[in-house]
């Protein structure tokens, strides 16, 4: 087969190949085909070795751009099919390939888009590529880019194509890139209404969730129910499970890495979506063709106005909405200068006012009075991202960012009294609780492409964190009282600082290695920390279709979420490591086994052992508290252990694609002064863990998906038996004393569900519309949130749990406008 | 009809299911609950109950048992006594508790696991010496009250109540005396002292890791407020004071100090298991000594 390929390439391209002073003269008639097959592939071999041993190197490099919208493209696989070398673009779709100074002859191929074959004669050592004819794909993808799974070195990552989302079911007609996150095998949903993520045993806080290169603190909407991440606006997501590399620090569980789309430099495009309960919109297009190009991105929701005819009562008055607002420019300076400016903000906020006026009591005292109750946080983040090309072989990207996350709980009221007499008094109270974290952090990052087999790269980062871990302020004045004061966790600062080096490597055909070393440092009032932090990512290759991976990592993080029951509520509180409170370490060993069973369908199962330490956990009975109690006495710290094996079958095209995932897990945590000090399962600790997500396309027009989803039942503590207390000091005039299971000892009941969801796309004059029909819980299974002591129908003690959502079908139309078709077709209908 | 589909979809939303769900995990069966703390220089007066499912209709208010087996053994000696019963799950004899001795009890009922536990008592604590005073403001007199006692080189734990006997005046609205009372009554007390932990009821908990083996003075407050009420006022004078340090071995004080985070705090946090020394059981076999000065 590929002899054949050979010929009929030599045969085209021989004056390419055969650069060298010999020259082959074909003679089928004469040799024998077998022996062909073996002297051309040796001598070949024989020919590009002595080659690269002796003659000149050039290096070729540019970037590769999306021909339909000038977007950068990650990991495009470009491959001189001469000297056989290949490289990928970075992040940034910047490649920089050595090979022998003669001319390639280049094989560039992304999935998704039409491989592109090009001849780069001798003497072109800077290109920049376009790919075009983008192929219209009609499947629910994860894939790891277009390098083959099997092929990188690292062990539990995972990339996803965003516009395969669309195909899934949607829940109130909101994609959420998030919700399809939680199918993978390794991640695990906190519960029905939680958007946030617990991979591989890890919390939520550690999950390294960057936007754009910027750290999001609060990932969710509406108390969990939706992310954070307007799925228009996102162009690339890429999830690292296990064996990090070094460039990536600050957590230990988890790397999900979101790009902004940077907006087209081509044309101007409009696409969005009208829900239930929310609508977006996104527009970008170029500034200046080809040179700079915009994006902005809307969504809101309107729960507050949908409500509102229902509010009977004139003097209450309440609503919640969030949303959410993206933006970003990027300007092409030159070909050595890229500029990327974006920013990302969104709010969720919930209000109760009430009024009363003009009351008149026994006395003649009339009362006027206004409260309003708050609730509202969000996140806000910027970034500003210079990529510097300083040579073909080096790569500078220099981000500067800033992140900040509040959380706001509060009430005030103003209370006017005027007596019989006409006298006037008023009062003003204000209370509120406050918590949040800001990062300023400037890093720079550099890629040295040092040869085909070697790519290097190496940085250094800052980050200064300022911690607010809940502040309460009480304000009150009057006549005679002129009242403030504040309490609760102090302000607190730290710089986290990071340096790394890492090597992405070639040994022989068959090995690939990435090799780092990461040294964190953390620095807060007088204590230093510093972690080394060495990370091994290795990838043997059995077959051409086989390969096996190991991964060890050890990673440090320098700051905690204290949450109750981890289920991301806004309320949870950030807080720094502290001279008492420790940097949470994490050792992590993964394997993993990748079989390309076709072209087309792959299967992977991975195995992996984590340890963490100095994890923190509120005391028993400790809680959130808006008092003002200092955190730090509130906490205790223990160590945790997670083990398991995930599975993943994913067929990637065709009418018919999708994935079944499974994950058999364990993840244990033990403090000292929880639960006796004995272990006990975390709460998201799930034995089975099964998702399966499916799409078949029908027509051209029609598609549908199916989601289904498995998990065994969280973990929570319950009672099980009352007694009464001693009565040495009196004690029968106390509560009956309950005794509980063991932490976490009791299983909720499995959680399964059922999506299903059809859309049906028209292709129009002005783009392209779609309508999208969902039932989410299709079953309609009462999946319990929590569960509590109650009564039943009989009036009798029963458990009872709580389920947020049955069946519910949505409906959404999503829209797509060209703006270049449409002023074709004005200028059509002019002309007619 | 915007707005009815508007309220359906906002019904949609908001709507929350609930289900009965059968519980499926281990415990369900009654254990045996011990009520022994022990107290030095007394006989022995124990209470032996039956837990309850929290999901039945039972009450633990009515779960005391009075035909078990309680073996009481003075493990130093190796004496065995079998307690008799006194009705409404009390059992009592044995012999008079003597501080740093092992026990072991042993009680044994028709359909239960027998429960056992087994204790060194504490040694006994003198209280030397009480003192107070107070500070009189606009509404109320503050009292304080010192205790004076020898902590011992072992690790400690302690509690203290106090009762008060007072002597109230009732003055009609022309400052008229119009009655005159005495009563006792045990007071809730406050401290500021480092080493206070909890109260509970009357009793207010301290341990000794700041003051091992010294001479300690631990501190308390309570307060005396003047009542007025329909033209008359109401004043109370302390005349005297019963105060009881009491030295608890640290099951007893962890049992005690459980108690405190049983029932969830908030809605979000873990509730807590009350501790217990009771193998195969629960409650409490602990010991106690006692020192009462009266001022």
């Amino acid at each position: 087969m590929r002899i054949n390929k050979n010929r009929k390439y030599i045969s085209k391209y021989h004056n390419l190949l055969f650069f060298s002073a010999f020259e082959l003269k074909l003679a089928p008639n004469y040799v024998n085909t077998t022996i062909m097959k073996l002297i051309i592939p040796l001598f070949a071999l024989f020919l590009f070795s002595f080659q690269a041993l002796s003659q000149e190197k050039r290096t070729l490099s540019g970037f590769i751009t999306d021909g339909s919208s000038g977007e950068k493209l990650f990991g495009v696989s470009v491959f001189d099919t001469i000297s056989r070398n290949g490289a990928g673009t970075n992040d940034y779709g910047f490649f920089s390939l050595t090979i022998p100074n003669e001319d390639a002859f280049l094989r560039i191929s992304y999935f998704g888009l039409k491989t592109k074959y090009l001849l780069v004669p001798k003497g072109t050592n800077e290109l920049d590529i376009q790919l075009d004819n983008v192929l219209e794909l009609s499947e629910v993808t994860v894939t790891a880019g277009a390098t083959r799974q099997v092929d990188n070195s690292g062990s539990g990552v995972i990339e996803i194509q965003m516009d395969k989302l669309d195909k899934l079911p949607l829940i109130l007609g909101e994609k959420d890139v998030m919700r399809m996150i939680q199918l993978l095998p390794g991640v695990k949903s906190g519960g029905e209404a939680s958007s946030g993520i617990y991979v591989r045993g890890g919390g939520p806080d550690q999950n390294l969730v960057l936007l754009d290169g910027v750290p999001v603190y609060n990932t969710s909407h509406l108390f969990g129910f939706f992310s954070v991440f307007n799925s228009d606006a996102i162009s690339k997501v890429s999830l690292i499970k296990g064996g990090f590399p070094a460039r990536y620090g600050g957590r230990v569980s988890s790397v999900l890495d979101m790009r902004m789309k940077e907006g087209n430099m081509k044309k101007y495009n409009a696409e969005g979506s009208v829900g239930l309960i929310s609508s977006r919109l996104l527009i970008e297009g170029p500034i200046k063709k080809d040179e700079t190009s915009f994006m902005v991105s809307g969504r809101r929701t309107y729960l507050d106005l949908l409500i509102k005819p229902f509010i009977r009562n004139q003097s209450s008055k309440g609503g919640y909405f969030f949303n959410d607002f993206n933006a970003k420019i990027q300007h092409k300076i030159n070909d050595k200068h890229h500029l990327y400016v974006s920013g990302y903000f969104g709010l969720d906020k919930a209000t109760l006012t009430n009024s009363v006026d003009a009351y008149y009591d026994d006395a003649g005292t009339r009362f006027k009075s206004e409260s309003e109750n708050n609730l509202k946080w969000g996140n806000s983040i910027a970034a500003v991202r210079w990529n510097y090309k300083v040579s073909p072989k080096l790569f500078l990207n220099t981000t500067g960012t800033f992140s900040d996350y509040l959380f706001f709980i509060g009430q005030s009221s103003q209370t006017e009294v005027t007596n019989s007499f006409g006298d006037k008094s008023k009062t003003l109270f204000r209370n509120g609780f406050s918590s949040g974290i800001r990062d300023w952090s400037l890093k720079s990052d550099a890629t040295f492409f040092m040869n085909p087999k070697h790519n290097i790269k190496f940085g250094v980062s800052d980050i200064y964190h300022t911690f607010t871990p809940g502040v309460s302020q009480t304000t009150i004045v009057d006549s005679t009282t002129n009242f403030d004061s504040n309490s609760g966790g102090r302000k607190q600062y730290s710089h986290e600082l990071g340096v790394y080096i890492e090597d992405d490597f070639t040994l022989g055909s068959r090995i690939k290695i990435n090799a780092g070393y990461r040294h964190s440092l953390l620095i807060i009032g007088s204590k230093t920390y510093n972690n080394p932090e060495p990370r091994l990512n290795f990838n043997m290759r059995l077959a051409e279709r086989t390969s096996v991976k190991f991964g060890l990592s050890r990673t440090a993080q320098y700051l905690h979420l204290l949450s109750n029951i981890g289920i991301g509520l806004p309320a949870d509180l950030w807080v720094p490591v502290t001279e008492n409170v420790e940097p949470v370490l994490a050792n992590q060993a993964s394997i993993g086994f990748y079989q390309e069973l076709t072209r087309n369908i792959v299967f992977s199962a991975e195995g992996y052992y984590k340890t963490m330490e100095n994890l923190i956990q509120y005391k028993e009975g400790a809680d959130f508290n808006v008092n003002g109690t200092n955190w730090e006495e509130t906490v205790t710290a223990g160590k945790g252990t997670a083990y398991g094996a995930e599975f993943l079958l994913e067929k990637k095209k065709g009418n018919f694609s999708g994935w079944i995932g499974y994950s058999l897990s364990w993840s244990i945590r033990e403090f000292e002064e929880l639960n006796n000090g004995e272990p006990f399962y975390h709460r998201y600790d799930r034995r089975h863990d099964l998702s399966v997500a499916l799409s078949y396309d029908i027509t051209d027009t029609w598609d549908i998906g199916i989601i289904f989803v498995y998990a065994t039942g969280n973990a929570v503590t319950i009672g099980s038996q009352g007694y009464g207390v001693s009565n040495f000091f009196g004690g029968n005039n106390f509560n009956t004393l309950i005794n509980y299971t063991s932490l976490n000892g009791y299983r909720m009941p499995d959680y399964h569900r059922m999506d299903i969801g059809a859309n049906r796309k028209k292709k129009k004059k002005y783009g392209e519309s779609t309508l999208s029909l969902s039932i989410y819980n299709v079953y309609n299974r009462l999946n319990p949130f929590f569960i509590y002591k109650g009564v039943n129908q009989s009036n009798n003690p029963a458990l009872i749990g709580v389920s947020l959502f049955p069946i519910i079908p949505s409906v959404s139309w999503n829209f797509k406008f060209d703006f270049k078709k449409i002023k074709e077709i004005k200028l059509n209908s002019i002309k007619d | 009809m915007m707005n009815k589909l508007f309220f359906l979809i906002a019904i949609l939303f908001l709507i929350s299911c609930e289900k009965e769900i059968e519980y499926e995990g281990e415990g369900k069966a009654p254990v045996l609950v011990l009520d022994g703390i022990l107290e030095n220089n007394s006989l022995p007066n124990i209470k032996i109950s039956r837990s309850v499912f929290f999901l039945s209709n039972g009450s633990p208010s009515d779960a005391s048992i009075s035909g078990a087996s309680v073996k009481f053994t003075n493990l130093d000696s190796g004496v065995e006594y079998v307690l008799a019963s006194s009705g409404n799950g009390y059992y009592y004899g044995g012999e008079i508790i003597l501080p740093g001795t092992d026990y072991r009890i042993e009680v044994s009922y028709t359909g239960y696991e027998t429960i056992s536990s087994e204790i060194t008592t504490v040694n006994d604590v003198v209280l030397s010496n009480i003192d107070s005073s107070s500070v009189e403001g606009e509404f109320n007199t503050t009292s304080f009250v010192n205790y004076e006692f020898n902590d011992s080189q072992e690790e400690n734990f302690y509690a203290v109540k106090l009762s008060v006997e007072r002597e109230t005046t009732t003055y009609d609205g022309n400052m008229n005396v119009t009655g005159v009372d005495t009563a006792w009554v045990s007071e809730y007390l406050g401290s500021n002292d480092p080493s206070y932990e909890f109260r509970f009821g009357e009793n207010t908990f301290f341990k000794d890791f700041s003051f091992n083996g010294e001479l300690k003075i631990f501190s308390t407050y309570f307060n005396d407020y003047i009542y007025s009420y329909m033209g008359t006022e109401e004043t109370s004078r302390v005349i005297g004071y019963s105060a009881t340090l009491l030295n608890l071995s640290e099951d007893t004080y962890k049992y005690f100090k459980s108690i405190e985070n049983n029932q969830p705090f908030g809605p979000f946090s873990d509730p807590v298991n009350v501790h217990t020394n009771v193998e195969n059981g629960l409650g409490i076999f602990g010991s106690v000594s006692s020192s009462v000065v009266e001022l």
